[in-house]
């Protein structure tokens, strides 16, 4: 559950814009990010990024709401099936939400080709070689 | 690409087991392209 009081609205979805940005500009093949001291790895991006969507959208629907009831102090509650404003005065529960920051990028996959005995790669070529001789079969070059 | 010299297999002057073995693969009578690239003798098939 996460309650919000009306004088933190806005800051609360600053907050949420910042981790959907961070989301956002995470590469998605090489998705690997630390928030806090958790590390957000491809797939749960995905997941993450519709929680912080739907978040902030039914913070402002429900913002939207209070301001059409013309509330001024009130309290948005919301829980993971439902989401409702009060008049009352509640205690926040917001989710700690520490700012985002790139991890050391993972290493390149390491590759190693088979040179087939040969010193070098000749583009268009495919070749083994023999001591000094070189069997090629041309391809050609794009 | 640049010409090559065209060369019967039987006539490549190498080492006679590798040729040996091209023969066996290609026949005595297969054309193919010779190279000299550096040190080496580049067979083009």
């Amino acid at each position: 559950m996460i309650i919000i009081n009306s004088e933190n609205i806005d800051k609360v979805l600053w907050i949420l814009r910042d981790a959907q940005k961070a989301v956002e500009a995470t590469p998605i093949v090489l998705g690997r990010r630390q928030v806090g001291k958790y590390i957000i790895r491809l797939g749960s991006i995905g997941f993450l990024y519709n929680a912080v969507s739907e978040l902030m959208e039914r913070i402002v629907a429900a913002s939207n709401m209070a301001n059409r009831l013309s509330l001024k102090e009130y309290s948005v509650v919301v829980e993971p099936e439902r989401t409702y404003i009060t008049p009352e005065r509640l205690p926040e529960i917001i989710p700690p939400l520490p700012r985002s920051k790139p991890v050391e990028p993972l290493a390149e996959p390491q590759a190693e080709l088979n040179m087939w005995g040969c010193r070098d790669i000749t583009p268009g070529y495919l070749k083994f070689c023999i001591g000094n001789v070189e069997i090629a079969y041309y391809y050609g070059v794009e | 690409m640049k010409s090559l010299r065209k060369v019967r297999v039987s006539s490549l002057n190498i080492d006679e087991t590798i040729k040996r073995k091209l023969i066996e693969i290609l026949g005595e009578n297969e054309i193919v392209y010779l190279d000299i690239v550096d040190d080496r003798i580049r067979i083009v098939l």
